[in-house]
């Protein structure tokens, strides 16, 4: 039991870290109804970045946390203003191809910048773990937890009471209405770009003292990631946290009852599955997904 | 259909290139001795049949696809395996090579390509991946990531020893010569038209008779035979290899491959396979830029000439003479 407790724990943990993936996806997604194959890589730089600056330089975590979003916010504004915004009028399979480079892209970056080593990092500043009812959950656990708290009520608050979120949401619903308005949908664009890329910074951030940094990883993590936003219902944020902890839940699990050689097949099965089966997810609009 | 017909007289020009291109690999054939370039020419020509297989799917059918990489590392598993472990002729191997992921592409593609772009694109990515963590965890079948598949006999179909380096030049320019011939004819077939209707449009072409899911259907369970095929060519020429082959950075490599060369013709494939494969050789300490120049030129090909690189300079080069002549 105690053992069972102790396995939803940590995909608990997990679970955060996908939902706030997700939600990256979901920020985008909603204003440009792109899909962001590099969103992974976001959170890729953010952990490696925070995880390089700290191990390698002796930078405090959360001002390593901190370069590394703003620095991953930089890099979404200049692949939505570089690459997207010059080819937003064509067809939908262009674009998604863009955002396939621009993860290579990513990659590359940091295979060249920070290089191809794996990076390891101590744990953001409290408590070493905590014991509740028999169960362990690591003090940078709670950090996972409280950042995906504090983002999930962040962009609440931005969507719904904010002039900044409801030009957004217009400029999403309907672009020329909104220019009318005098919305720039170019700039809104750029902001959920620059959005985007710090949140999943910030979840690779979170994460990385509990994982490692290497340049490799973004593929999982955007997988994951757009699974749980998926399986949430895409566009819908309050299904995007539900599916990420789902999928952490289960990955975890799988792991450790089953076989951890296979835990990451089990994100890309739900990913097929809802896909395949239900492509509105658990809580989405009945949205036409199929062709 | 008439014979002056224009459809029929580029048929005709690609049978010609056809003919130039045999012609050259027979020069280079025998004009290469060392064994290092020739197996970069190898290499060319293994990816230059997969890339020939994914230009259809992409640039004919209109659809993506992020998995031919691991369908190239299950044709490469199902020829070994037939070999090592079945002990049957490398042939059948070789054969089922293709037909096999042939098939697996034709079960999967029915539920797949009903899927629009992007969500196409995350399907295939997460079977890709999906086919890789099996090529590490089924070590019995595979050999795992670590040590793989080492000591696979020599390519020896019917006992012919075709093994050498220089043999298996010719084996793989034949093979890469029919698989040309296969796309130039399909491209030309009812179902080519058929397959550039659907891209221009799915409705209409529905609407002007096309069985758009069985056109769909088709051509990737083609793309996937020739990544099988590829695989299988790969298998018996290196004869040891693991699960790390065929990552997803196989399938996004013949992509650039695809957009480098031309997404409307099989040439393109071919001359970007050629060109990705090889280049990189010449280019010293390329290996740590790879990825990152890699992701540069594939954005700004889709961002400025989503028909392809060799393509819009081919096109360009044409206006200009044009110009030049009015």
């Amino acid at each position: 039991m105690n053992q069972f407790l102790q396995i939803l724990a940590s995909g608990g943990v997990l679970g955060a870290v996908y939902a706030i993936t997700a939600l990256g996806f979901l920020i985008v997604y909603n204003a440009t109804k792109v899909i962001n194959f590099a969103h992974g890589d976001f959170v890729m730089m953010g952990g490696l970045i925070t995880a390089a600056l700290s191990s390698a330089y002796g930078v405090p975590p959360l001002a390593a946390a901190l370069v590394a979003v703003a620095v991953v916010a930089g890099l979404g504004v200049s692949l939505d203003r570089l690459a997207i915004q010059r080819a937003r009028r064509k067809e939908h399979l262009t674009l998604v191809m863009i955002t396939i480079g621009a993860a290579s892209v990513f990659r590359g970056l940091m295979e060249i910048v920070v290089g191809r080593d794996i990076y390891f990092m101590d744990p953001f500043p409290g408590p070493v773990r905590i014991t509740l009812g028999g169960v362990q959950i690591p003090g940078q656990g709670l950090w996972v937890l409280a950042a995906l708290v504090l983002v999930a009520a962040g962009l609440w608050f931005v969507f719904r009471r904010t002039l900044l979120g409801k030009a957004m949401r217009a400029a999403a619903g309907n672009g020329r209405a909104a220019q009318l308005y005098g919305i720039d949908p170019q700039l809104m664009s750029a902001i959920s770009y620059a959005m985007s890329g710090g949140l999943g910074a910030l979840a690779g951030a979170v994460i990385v003292p509990l994982a490692s940094g290497y340049y490799q990883t973004g593929l999982y993590f955007g997988l994951k990631g757009f699974a749980a936003a998926i399986l949430g219902g895409l566009g819908n944020p309050f299904g995007a946290v539900i599916g990420g902890v789902l999928i952490g839940l289960m990955e975890s699990l799988a792991a450790g009852y089953i076989s951890s050689g296979y835990k990451d097949s089990i994100a890309l099965g739900v990913l097929l599955a809802v896909l395949l089966l239900r492509p509105s997810g658990l809580f989405g609009s009945s949205e036409a997904v199929r062709v | 259909m008439s014979a002056a017909s224009p459809l029929m007289r580029e048929y005709h020009a690609n049978l010609k290139g056809m003919v130039a291109f045999a012609v050259v690999l027979v020069l280079v054939g025998f004009a290469v001795t060392g064994s290092y370039p020739k197996t970069m020419l190898i290499f060319a020509m293994i990816h230059a049949i997969a890339a020939i297989g994914l230009g259809l799917l992409f640039g004919h059918g209109g659809q993506i696809s992020l998995c031919q990489g691991g369908l190239l590392g299950l044709g490469a598993y199902i020829s070994a395996d037939f070999v090592r472990l079945l002990g049957l002729d490398p042939s059948l191997g070789l054969i089922a090579a293709t037909l096999l992921p042939a098939g697996f592409g034709w079960l999967v593609a029915r539920p797949l390509l009903q899927l629009s772009s992007h969500y196409l694109a995350m399907a295939t990515l997460a079977l890709g991946l999906i086919l890789s963590i099996f090529y590490t965890q089924w070590v019995w079948l595979t050999g795992g990531a670590d040590p793989g598949i080492s000591n696979l006999p020599p390519f020896t179909p019917f006992g012919l020893q075709l093994g050498s380096t220089n043999a298996m030049f010719w084996v793989c320019a034949v093979i890469l010569l029919l698989v040309l011939l296969v796309a130039i004819n399909l491209i030309h077939s009812r179902m080519g038209r058929a397959l550039r209707a659907l891209r221009s449009g799915e409705v209409p072409a529905a609407a002007l008779g096309v069985d758009t899911v069985r056109s769909k259907v088709a051509i990737f369970a083609i793309a996937a035979g020739m990544s099988g095929l590829a695989g299988g060519l790969y298998a018996n020429f290196t004869r040891a290899f693991n699960a790390s082959g065929f990552e997803v950075g196989l399938s996004i490599d013949l992509l650039i491959m695809v957009l480098v060369g031309s997404v409307r013709s099989p040439w393109g494939a071919v001359s970007g396979a050629f060109l990705i494969t090889i280049l990189p050789a010449f280019l010293e300490d390329f290996d740590r830029y790879r990825l990152f120049s890699y992701g540069i030129l594939m954005t700004i090909i889709m961002v400025f000439m989503p028909d392809g690189l060799a393509s819009a300079v081919f096109d360009g080069v044409r206006a200009l003479a044009r110009r030049r002549r009015t």
